[in-house]
């Protein structure tokens, strides 16, 4: 900050000869890193690294949550209980959770990536679906999840008037064990396709057309050329995609909570919803400390997979 | 209780091990003997705090009277009220407080609840406010009602509340138009849910509850497994989840079902299907009664009565809560929590509070005081009648889970039609799991 | 949006499969505001499209009184003061990973990408003693610190992209030039990162305005309610108040509509910018 050019765009800079070279004040060679660091990693660290710690901590003890002096060491007993417990079982709720994110991942990506093709390619027809475009992401998700439990009302809902009325076989929707989470999936998709939308058409907007236009005249079908050309190029943009979906629905509480209760029979039971029951509804605040480490875990190697299989250009990414 | 952390942000993971290894005396546990001495009403300003589930919603009015007529009389006291919408989120909230250090003077709680805060040492008995076990307020209570508590260790820990039964509400229009009376056993019912099933009507549509929070369909279960003569729970907390009356209970429920007479639903779908006249019936609180009339809104003549009996005679569930005193509250704050339950319980109050609230006063002696409402309200009367032989669950901690894995086993076989005994067997072994954890 | 040049020919394919996307956004959301219409004893009784009979605002009404006014106000405080912790914060951490040299910069980005693996509610017990006996308990800083805690990964995997982006002759021609670290943040990091910067804008703000388990958990009073709590209003012992609640629904999504119309363009590039290059 010794202003002597304050007043001049950085990017004019560039064209005067210096007098002398200041290499000390380059930044890469200076330890002021930390300074820039420093208050985001202090609130960083007291929010989110001491919490998860404390969790690792909490998960030895059958904790005591009204009075932590009567908590009594289990070393690793609520690890145990992971393969002990019935209603439900850990494996059930582990499937419930990958059941979900396989199907966001799967779903979410196909749909918004097809969106975007759609949206970028139609005419004037498009720009009220524009509009709608994002909305749904915009709305809050306890909000909507409202509206959702009585559209999928299955006597007086919508979603089953609707069917009704094209004599389609209507659904329990929420009711039963078997469409419970598909119902979910519905809304959810509905909830977050606007997001990974736009990130496609972020992707799109930036693609160079050389190639698409070479591969035209070679006389590929749209579809070669989408195949071949657009989706290898949007590589990178699908990765994130994938990815961000991926850790957001493992992490899903808020439409599990407010549609299904997790019910019933624990059908829509995923990990992270039975984390809140256990430690805090149920007051069993060990077995779900234990709980929050699996799904930490599960959600690490899930990246780390990733990782691995992604191409260095893009490792940034996640 | 109050322990400190001096750098919250980078020590506590560190210092709390040398909490949690017992560097803080444990707090007592159990009730201290009893005083003699009934704490005195306070002189001097204090303010209580009373978290409650009350004034979000229609009974707001007749819980602000309850607070404006204590506060007229003890000037100096100010009640606090701090309203939650609902019980769930209510219970979540206090236990949040209690960890918080920051618990309310006084609070809402079922049976389980306090069964769970006084294991934590977090209530005050009432002992130590009455300066005795047994206040003479209590025999003035109905029978059932003064029953409902104590705790697990026999001694008095709550104060009676919102109490209520469960009465049965119908589409009297309905039942009328089809030639049916009010059905006086659960077999009748039965064969009138089946009767008027037609056209698009379902004779009724029940919550069955969750694994986290019972609603009226399991407490309907737990009454038509008293009904067949069957125990769901000892005194002692032991489950019988899936002995013969629970099990004869869930495949009553299971065979109107399969007949297309029962249907489940959430948020009060019985109410709703009631006043889009899609159902004809709704087993619901007593207390539930301002909200039916709403849904109905005169489209038809509101039907009430009694629950139908069963084969061990008429049986009744206690339902609504009870108010505990937290521990960290100051003496001053204890005393004024005390007038404020007393007050609140005494005749002429429970006749206002029942009047406008739709619950059931917990003593007869203000039934002659709200004479108008009972003439007005035929039920009431056979409704309180009940409020001596109601029965409440017994008061453990790990019944709160319990009644989820009950709701969980009605769910299994009213929406996925599993058989009721295997349903029962594995909210029995579940259950058994739970007490055995504690 | 930028089109592509050659996207001009109308594609009805495209077209329908958009408008079949906008009935199944746009449904929802005309029943929603149907609904709310309605009197509360006849919703049910008639079908779920059609026009309602008697027309009432009363349960608009009905939100107000239940302190809508109230709940807003804190939910934009938080919304507030979220985005601008997170626009304090984290441009300059990410300067410092993608400029810094050194180990602990590197672990210290590590550790924040660790951090996307983290859910809220794994850590929800914990993070209520740390907020209690921080004193914090049932104030909106006591929400705001965790919402933006857990908001700076994704900003920050963000913002580092977005900064990655700059060509290291800059840096060098700004170096030379003698200009201190800081000019280099103002100067040069912070205008070519604007795409970046929207981004979290973006990003942090929906997280603060649609948060719900933070506030859940650590707020109980009336007066520090927000508006994804201040909807359970509506749903209370014995009965829900379906017109009511769906009032409220629409009220608390309105300030998002209308931003969302006006600056749905900065919306939607801030977001494009987050999948990178």
């Amino acid at each position: 900050m010794t202003a002597t050019t304050t007043a001049r765009p950085a990017l004019a800079t560039g064209g005067r000869r210096p007098r002398r070279r200041a290499p000390a004040r380059d930044f890469r060679t200076t330890r002021w890193g930390w300074a820039y660091s420093a208050p985001a990693v202090l609130i960083f660290a007291a929010f989110v690294i001491v919490p998860t710690g404390y969790t690792f901590y909490v998960s030895l003890w059958k904790w005591n949550a009204l009075n932590p002096a009567m908590s009594v060491y289990r070393g690793l007993g609520n690890y145990q209980r992971l393969f002990d417990a019935t209603q439900p079982t850990f494996l059930s709720s582990l499937w419930h959770s990958l059941y979900f994110s396989g199907a966001m991942v799967v779903g979410g990506t196909a749909l918004s990536l097809a969106l975007a093709l759609l949206l970028q390619r139609g005419g004037a027809l498009l720009n009220a679906s524009r509009v709608a475009l994002f909305l749904p992401h915009a709305t809050p998700m306890i909000a909507t999840s409202m509206i959702w439990v009585w559209i999928f009302n299955p006597r007086f809902g919508l979603a089953d008037w609707m069917l009704h009325s094209l004599h389609l076989p209507t659904s329990q929707w929420l009711q039963s064990s078997t469409s419970a989470m598909p119902a979910v999936i519905v809304y959810s998709l509905w909830h977050e396709v606007g997001f990974t939308t736009v990130v496609f058409l972020g992707g799109l907007a930036v693609l160079p057309n050389e190639l698409s236009e070479a591969a035209r005249m070679d006389g590929c079908s749209a579809w070669q050329e989408f195949w071949h050309i657009t989706w290898h190029q949007l590589r990178p943009v699908t990765v994130f995609v994938v990815a961000i979906t991926a850790i957001t629905s493992l992490q899903a509480f808020t439409q599990f909570y407010q549609l299904s209760d997790g019910g019933p029979v624990y059908a829509t039971t995923t990990l992270s919803y039975l984390v809140y029951q256990e430690a805090f509804v149920l007051s069993d605040t060990g077995y779900g400390a234990a709980l929050a480490v699996v799904l930490f875990a599960v959600t690490v190697f899930f990246t780390l997979v990733r990782r691995r299989t992604a191409t260095g250009a893009d490792s940034a990414l996640t | 209780m109050r322990y400190r952390i001096a750098a919250v942000a980078s020590l506590a993971a560190l210092s709390l091990s040398a909490c949690a290894g017992g560097g803080t005396p444990a707090t007592t546990t159990t009730a201290p003997a009893a005083s003699g001495q009934e704490l005195a009403v306070p002189t001097k300003p204090v303010t209580i705090t009373f978290e409650e589930a009350m004034t979000i919603g229609t009974l707001k009015p007749a819980m602000e009277k309850l607070v404006s007529d204590f506060q007229a009389k003890y000037p100096n006291i100010t009640v606090k009220l701090q309203g939650d919408p609902d019980y769930a989120t209510m219970y979540t909230k206090e236990k949040a407080e209690v960890q918080a250090g920051n618990a309310p003077t006084m609070g809402q709680a079922y049976e389980s609840w306090a069964s769970y805060f006084q294991s934590g040492g977090a209530l005050t008995p009432i002992s130590e406010l009455a300066g005795t076990d047994t206040p003479t307020e209590m025999s003035t209570f109905y029978k059932g009602v003064q029953k409902d508590l104590a705790l697990g260790d026999g001694k008095t820990w709550m104060w009676p509340f919102n109490k209520s039964v469960l009465i049965l509400f119908s589409n009297a229009d309905m039942l009328k138009a089809d030639g049916q009376a009010a059905p006086k056993t659960w077999d009748d019912y039965a064969s009138v849910m089946k009767a008027v099933s037609k056209n698009g009507v379902t004779g009724s549509t029940i919550d069955p509850g969750s694994a986290t929070a019972a609603a009226f369909g399991t407490q309907w279960f737990e009454i038509l497994d008293k009904s067949n003569g069957g125990t769901l729970y000892d005194a002692d907390g032991t489950p019988h989840l899936n002995d013969a009356g629970a099990v004869t209970a869930l495949t009553y429920l299971k065979s109107l079902k399969d007949a297309g007479a029962l249907a489940t639903g959430k948020n009060y779908p019985g109410e709703t299907a009631l006043g889009a006249k899609k159902g004809a019936f709704d087993i619901s609180s007593a207390a539930g009664y301002g909200f039916e009339k709403a849904t109905v809104g005169g489209k038809f003549n509101l039907g009430i009565s009694a629950l139908p009996a069963g084969p061990a005679g008429p049986v009744n569930e206690l339902t609504g809560t009870n108010i505990v005193v937290f521990k960290n509250a100051s003496t001053d704050q204890k005393a004024a929590a005390w007038a404020f339950l007393k007050f609140i319980t005494s005749p002429a109050e429970q006749a206002g509070w029942a009047s406008t609230s739709g619950y059931l006063p917990v003593t007869a002696q203000a039934l002659p005081l709200m004479q108008d409402f009972v003439a007005k309200n035929p039920y009431e009367t056979a409704a309180v009648s009940e409020l001596d032989t109601a029965f409440a669950l017994p008061p453990h901690s790990w019944i709160f889970k319990c009644q989820g894995y009950e709701a969980t086993a009605i769910q299994d076989v009213l929406d996925n039609g599993a058989a009721p005994t295997a349903a029962l067997g594995t909210a029995q072994t579940a259950c058994t799991a739970a007490k055995a954890q504690g | 949006m930028r089109q592509r040049p050659n996207a001009q020919r109308p594609n009805y394919l495209a077209g329908l499969g958009s408008l079949v996307w906008l009935a199944l956004v746009g449904l929802p959301l005309y029943v929603l505001l149907i609904s709310t219409l309605r009197t509360t004893s006849n919703y049910s009784t008639q079908g779920p499209l059609s026009f309602p009979s008697q027309l009432t605002l009363s349960n608009y009404l009905s939100a107000f009184d239940n302190g809508f006014g109230q709940d807003f106000l804190n939910t934009l405080i938080v919304t507030v003061s979220v985005v601008g912790i997170v626009l304090l914060v984290v441009p300059p951490l990410a300067y410092a990973i993608v400029r810094a040299k050194g180990r602990t910069i590197s672990v210290v980005f590590r550790v924040f990408l660790l951090g996307l693996a983290v859910p809220a509610q794994a850590v929800i017990v914990p993070m209520f003693y740390v907020i209690s006996k921080a004193g914090l308990y049932d104030h909106l800083i006591g929400v705001i610190l965790p919402t933006a805690a857990f908001s700076m990964p994704v900003c920050t995997l963000v913002l580092t992209g977005a900064m990655r982006d700059i060509t290291p002759d800059l840096y060098e021609a700004m170096a030379i030039d003698g200009a201190s670290p800081w000019r280099v943040f103002r100067q040069l990091v912070l205008p070519l990162s604007k795409g970046g910067l929207s981004s979290i804008v973006v990003f942090s703000a929906l997280q603060a305005w649609n948060g719900f388990l933070f506030p859940l958990i650590l707020t109980q009073s009336d007066s520090t309610k927000v508006i994804t709590l201040g909807l359970y209003n509506f749903q209370t012992e014995h009965g829900v108040d379906v017109p009511g609640l769906l009032s409220a629904v629409v009220l608390s999504m309105l300030p998002i509509f209308v931003v969302y119309l006006f600056a749905r363009r900065a919306l939607v590039q801030g977001l494009m910018g987050v999948g990178g290059k």
